[in-house]
């Protein structure tokens, strides 16, 4: 049993009878009301998206779920597939639910995945990951504000804007969440 | 969320905060064309209305309790009973909460006015044309073409008068299939809203359990592309609300809902001391039960209120959230300098 007020995103609860990972959650209170937490929370076997209102303290049955810290290991058009480290078991997983799809998907990196019922239900990226540019323009002479950027394209694919400094085959630090550019790895 | 060091990185984040500034320009330009005083409250204040769920913030001078107030409320019924007539108070407004959220902070700016010998029905009227007017001063402020047509957030909003209306009642029978009749005792009410899967509905109350379907079932078909007035709440929401002649078992209250949001909230106000202290006794005694925390009982109000209290409609109105529909901003915060 878990209470409302810890409800968190990536959370697995049983509602009706089915299981539902909460996507977002916010505080709400109507006028001089009671305190409630407005929920977005995703069918996993269906994928049907509800709105839901809960009061807060609410108790919600928090579903048992399995979470391995994964390696990455490649990726097809739909899927991608991880390997628990330690028992070389492989993992799919479809890329819709990576947020950023290929964008921050590294073999150097370590991903948490949530698994129920042996199916993957939620990926959770390293907050920040580094990636070798592999094109970019070069720094145009002159152009010397402090905040001016350019694009860059990463090894993975994704795309970021990054200071003029960056030159091809440099690392960089990416915040996972934001796809910003965080600094240079050096 | 500008912060200070934000807006100075930043400048085209000053943008909500003028909106803002425009926005209570327009208000006092509106209200003091119709000769309304422009009163200003106190923040602090020694007792408070009781309302079973207020959440409220306070201090302390001395070993005296002091409330920063949640609503300018008290204040204004004060000088109405002392003689003032058609007012109104902008005022920052303060209330606890768990946790910041995009449409909560815990002290924003309210909008309250009050307008003598008139019900709610007027007070609708009111909003309307103000909601127009400030979107009219916005327009000519701001250099655009005048319009009563508005988008947030990817919605076109059309604020032409008049705003459809629906009554609780109404609201109840047509998205949750629910009589007011059937819902009177509490036991009835839980039981409705079991069959309907709120399972934990046996540890709710009765304002909880209303506030959990109007949040879940009804909010979600206000329309979105025009404001709307609920009206008509049950009575067992409204302790300082009249109640409805022609209908005992609703309130004269009515909220405002714009873009999906809780803007205004107003009603009939209740003039009978005797009846208002009875509902401050019973809500006093419902935060009792429920282990919130006491607080003082509203003494002033209730002995001005014997002197006489005039007929008169109040409304409260969330500045904030206006300017952050006006504005186009998703959150709070893009209208405000905070540190929080």
């Amino acid at each position: 049993m878990a209470f409302t007020t810890e409800i968190r995103k990536g959370m697995i609860i049983s509602y009706n009878n089915e299981p539902y990972i909460v996507i977002a959650k916010e505080f709400y209170s109507p006028g001089k009301g009671g305190a409630f937490t407005r929920t977005k929370i995703k069918n996993i076997k269906t994928g049907k998206i509800l709105n839901q209102v809960f009061k807060s303290g609410e108790k919600l049955d928090e579903l048992e779920v399995e979470t391995k810290s994964m390696q990455y290991l490649y990726a097809d058009e739909k899927d991608a597939y991880f390997m628990d480290p330690i028992s070389f078991e492989q993992l799919t997983v479809p890329l819709e639910m990576v947020d950023g799809g290929t964008n921050y998907l590294h073999t150097e990196a370590k991903y948490i995945i949530i698994i129920y019922e042996g199916a993957a239900i939620s990926v959770q990226l390293p907050a920040k990951i580094a990636l070798n540019v592999v094109e970019t323009s070069e720094a145009v002479k002159g152009n010397t504000s402090g905040n001016a950027t350019k694009e860059a394209i990463l090894e993975t694919g994704a795309k970021v804007f990054v200071p003029l400094f960056i030159r091809q085959d440099d690392k960089v630090v990416i915040n996972t969440e934001t796809g910003l550019y965080v600094s240079k790895e050096n | 969320m500008p912060r200070a060091i934000e807006l100075k990185n930043d400048p085209s984040k000053w943008q909500g905060i003028f909106i803002k500034e425009l926005i209570l320009k327009s208000i006092r330009n509106f209200f003091n064309k119709r000769g309304f005083h422009e009163l200003e409250s106190p923040i602090l204040a020694p007792t408070l209305p009781q309302e079973r769920y207020l959440n409220v913030l306070s201090t302390k001078i001395g070993d005296q309790e002091i409330y920063l107030i949640p609503s300018t409320e008290r204040y204004n019924k004060l000088v109405l009973c002392a003689g003032l007539g058609n007012h109104f108070v902008i005022s920052k407004v303060f209330r606890g909460m768990e946790e910041l959220s995009l449409n909560h902070a815990p002290e924003f700016t309210m909008l309250e006015w009050y307008e003598l010998d008139h019900d709610y029905t007027h007070l609708m009227e009111s909003t309307e044309i103000l909601l127009l007017n400030i979107k009219n001063y916005l327009d000519r402020k701001l250099k655009r073409t005048v319009s009563s047509k508005l988008t947030y957030q990817g919605q076109n909003i059309d604020l032409s008068a008049p705003f459809p209306r629906l009554s609780i009642r109404q609201a109840l029978k047509q998205y949750c299939s629910i009589d007011l009749e059937e819902i009177q005792t509490l036991h009835d009410f839980q039981n409705i809203a079991l069959k309907k899967h709120y399972n934990n509905a046996k540890e709710f109350d009765w304002q909880s359990l209303f506030e959990l379907i109007f949040a879940n079932e009804i909010e979600p078909n206000l329309p979105a592309d025009k404001p709307c007035f609920v009206y008509d709440y049950p009575v067992q929401l409204c302790p300082l609300t009249k109640v409805n002649p022609n209908d005992p078992l609703v309130a004269m209250k009515v909220e405002l809902y714009l873009a999906g949001k809780e803007i205004a909230n107003g009603y009939t106000e209740q003039t009978d001391w005797q009846e208002q202290e009875r509902r401050f006794i019973e809500e006093q005694k419902a935060r009792k039960e429920l282990g919130l925390p006491q607080i003082n009982m509203e003494k002033e109000m209730i002995e001005l209120m014997k002197l006489g209290m005039p007929t008169v409609a109040g409304i409260g109105m969330g500045i904030d959230r206006l300017a952050m529909i006006y504005a186009d901003k998703a959150n709070l915060s893009d209208v405000n300098l905070t540190s929080l």
